[in-house]
């Protein structure tokens, strides 16, 4: 039975109500490897059926993966029990009409192939091809979603996704590296192991450095981060309307660097696509800053009918687990520069410091974007234009929008960085960013050394 | 740098991630290396690392009342106890699984825990503690010349290996010679573990002790969530980074 095919079975279960059903299946496998051995290798093969039942104006939710007729029954009672003891939400914008999804690319038969000991056989070329202890994983999945309702929505989407994560450390040394993509071909585990060796080997004697703001080269995967969490505020419709994400009243002026244009694209190929959001509405692509002009925020029917005044919903509605949210960023994609390689962006800030990969980043002010986090696994200095001495971590609490405002260059080709770190159902999502080089990155403490 | 009395609310977060995750056993040997981090405390440190001052005293207690770390047994059928995880400042225990517990030959484990039965378990906290000492939140306040009492977590991050931590506050108020004064923007504080543990100068009395619960601790991948608590009082601290809007 497909996706789409048990979605409109649960339907039938809660027949007499208006109602929505979303299928999540999930075929997926993660060798997982710490210090070089195996760890943690986990295999999952699943299916889960959530029904959104709505009475008067009460919506109620369920979800479980009992998929037989009996199962399918008690999660129906379960949602209209639910939608039953639920106050009226007043912004609920009833189900979706029917709609027809623009076609994606984003499946690939060799990668949805893979099986257990395709996965261990390519964790083992990362491990082989590494000197040092090597952590991480490679992992690839296929994972369905589909949508059907009473309005007569019928929805569904298969989608593949493969990465491998490596971190080379030791005591005092640590390098770190990544692949993502939808095909197969895109991803090579030994090629990021070799990568996260060579950054290793620069970071031994670390050393610290005097808080402070400097210029800075990031790499697409510290950038990528930085990004998605500024973005996760700014560029939410829920935010501007309750007037405390930096987007507000911000729309329509330039208030980053014009060589920074930034959309949310779930319908390019170059990323994980998807056809539809989780409310069965077709993607859109959202224009969020152009050259350096802020354009536009992403909207659910939730939020748009919230707003009034026309506004519609651009597909950005996120699962029901995240609809406190509002709706979300999911396929951020940067323009790129000029630059060919980080390196080229070193030369161009002179002095300063060079990052590879960010930690534990947490939001201090959404109206101002400050961001605060730690550096990882690759700092260093630059001076006179050259990747020079290694740096502990470093304690940074940014502006962002200060960040943004004066970029002195991009690197031409925007990588994809996986942005999933495979809670929950398995939803792959990434964001397309290259490495930037900025006038201002603001230091403000230090704290361990690279490795373990 | 000044004196901060901290209240229990942000006690609890300040304990889970600066005392919980760094004496995780399988952060300690690295496991957890690519995703959540390592830890500064290494396995030879039990019993000597002087974590915090004699006021410091932490227990991972799996059979509290009420907490979302309770439990009859860990998912690898260890009964639920109470362990001694820093006394009186000296660390004295680890977060363990039988497996972590036997490499150091100490401990029993009793710390496994999976969010699902599609994930691995993996040494998780149950529900840990930091244990009253005297007093009520008034007489910490009392014993501040010029200092900033700060209130509930808005933002939070610490180094991938539990050392460097930068925590927000909703609110936080002006201590005066004793007293509160005006309130404060956006404030913020931020050191090094052991270094602040160690300035710790007083913790509230057993009435002031509050259990607090976090449903969202992320570890592992894949990635799981644990539902974990915290109990705790209000306490002092002296010579800690503030920083707030003027």
């Amino acid at each position: 039975m497909s996706a789409l095919e048990l979605a409109g079975k649960a339907l039938q279960a809660a027949e007499g109500d208006e109602a929505l059903a979303l299928v999540q299946s999930e075929r997926s496998g993660m060798a997982r490897f710490a210090g070089s051995e195996v760890h943690q290798p986990t295999l999952i093969e699943n299916e889960t059926v959530e029904l959104q039942v709505v009475r008067e104006g009460r919506l109620g939710i369920a979800s479980g993966n009992r998929t037989d007729d009996d199962g399918l029954r008690a999660l129906a009672a379960r949602a209209v029990e639910a939608a039953e003891n639920a106050p009226p939400d007043p912004d609920f914008a009833g189900l979706a009409p029917p709609a027809e999804p623009a076609r994606v690319e984003g499946y690939d038969s060799d990668a949805a192939a893979l099986g257990a000991e395709d996965q261990a056989r390519l964790a083992a070329t990362a491990i082989d091809a590494s000197e040092l202890d090597l952590y991480g994983f490679v992992t690839s999945g296929v994972t369905g979603i589909a949508i059907a309702s009473t309005t007569g929505l019928a929805v569904e989407q298969t989608m593949t996704d493969v990465a491998a994560l490596a971190l080379a450390a030791v005591d005092g040394a640590s390098g770190y590296a990544e692949r993502t993509g939808w095909r197969l071909e895109d991803v090579d585990p030994a090629a990021a192991a070799v990568e996260a060796n060579e950054k290793a080997a620069l970071t031994r004697g670390a050393v610290d450095l005097e808080p402070g703001s400097y210029p800075a080269v990031l790499e697409a995967p510290a950038f990528a981060e930085l990004l998605a969490y500024f973005s996760y505020d700014a560029f939410g419709a829920l935010g501007l309307i309750e007037e405390r994400s930096y987007a507000f009243d911000k729309l329509g002026q330039p208030v980053f660097d014009e060589r920074f244009s930034l959309a949310d694209d779930a319908l390019d190929p170059r990323g994980l696509p998807k056809a539809f959001d989780f409310e069965g509405v077709p993607r859109q692509r959202v224009e969020l800053v152009q050259e350096g002009v802020l354009r536009g925020v992403l909207w659910d029917r939730t939020s748009a009918k919230r707003a009034g005044g026309g506004q519609q919903t651009t597909g950005h509605a996120p699962p029901s687990s995240l609809r406190h949210w509002g709706p979300l960023p999911i396929s951020l994609s940067v323009g790129g520069g000029e630059a060919d390689s980080p390196e080229q962006l070193a030369e161009l800030i002179g002095d300063g410091i060079y990052v590879t990969r960010l930690h534990y980043l947490s939001i201090v002010d959404p109206r101002e974007g400050i961001v605060t986090g730690m550096t990882r696994d690759g700092t260093f200095r630059i001076r006179g234009g050259k990747v020079a001495e290694p740096l502990v971590n470093l304690r940074f609490t940014v502006s962002v929008p200060q960040l943004l405002a004066e970029l002195p260059g991009l690197t031409r080709e925007p990588v994809l960085i996986n942005q999933n770190a495979y809670y929950d159902e398995r939803y792959p999502t990434g964001l397309l960013s290259p490495a930037v080089a900025t006038a201002r990155f603001d230091v403000t403490g230090v704290g361990s050394g690279p490795g373990t | 740098m000044t004196t901060v009395v901290i209240d229990d609310e942000q006690m609890a977060l300040q304990v889970h991630e600066s005392v919980g995750h760094p004496t995780e056993l399988d952060r300690v040997y690295g496991t957890e290396a690519a995703y959540a981090g390592t830890s500064f405390v290494k396995p030879g440190d039990l019993g000597s690392l002087r974590y915090g001052s004699e006021h410091m005293n932490i227990t991972a207690d799996s059979t509290t009342p009420g907490g979302l770390g309770t439990f009859g047994f860990d998912d690898e059928g260890v009964p639920a106890g109470r362990e001694p995880i820093v006394r009186e400042g000296i660390l004295s225990g680890f977060l363990t699984s039988r497996e972590t517990a036997a490499r150091i030959g100490s401990g029993s484990g009793g710390s496994m825990r999976a969010d699902s039965w599609s994930r691995m378990p993996l040494v998780r906290m149950t529900n840990l503690h930091l244990e009253p000492g005297e007093g009520s939140l008034d007489e910490l306040i009392a014993g501040v010349d010029d200092g900033v009492f700060l209130q509930t977590n808005k933002s939070w991050s610490i180094d991938d290996k539990r050392l460097n931590f930068q925590f927000g506050t909703q609110i936080a108020w002006e201590i005066k010679d004793g007293k509160l004064g005006r309130m404060l923007r956006d404030a913020t504080y931020t050191g090094q573990t052991p270094v602040f543990w160690g300035s710790l100068d007083a913790v509230g009395g057993r009435d002031q002790w509050q259990l607090h619960g976090l449903t969202n601790c992320g570890k592992g991948q894949p990635g799981q969530h644990a539902h974990v608590s915290h109990g705790a009082s209000p306490a002092r601290f002296r010579n800690v980074q503030v920083g707030f809007k003027p």
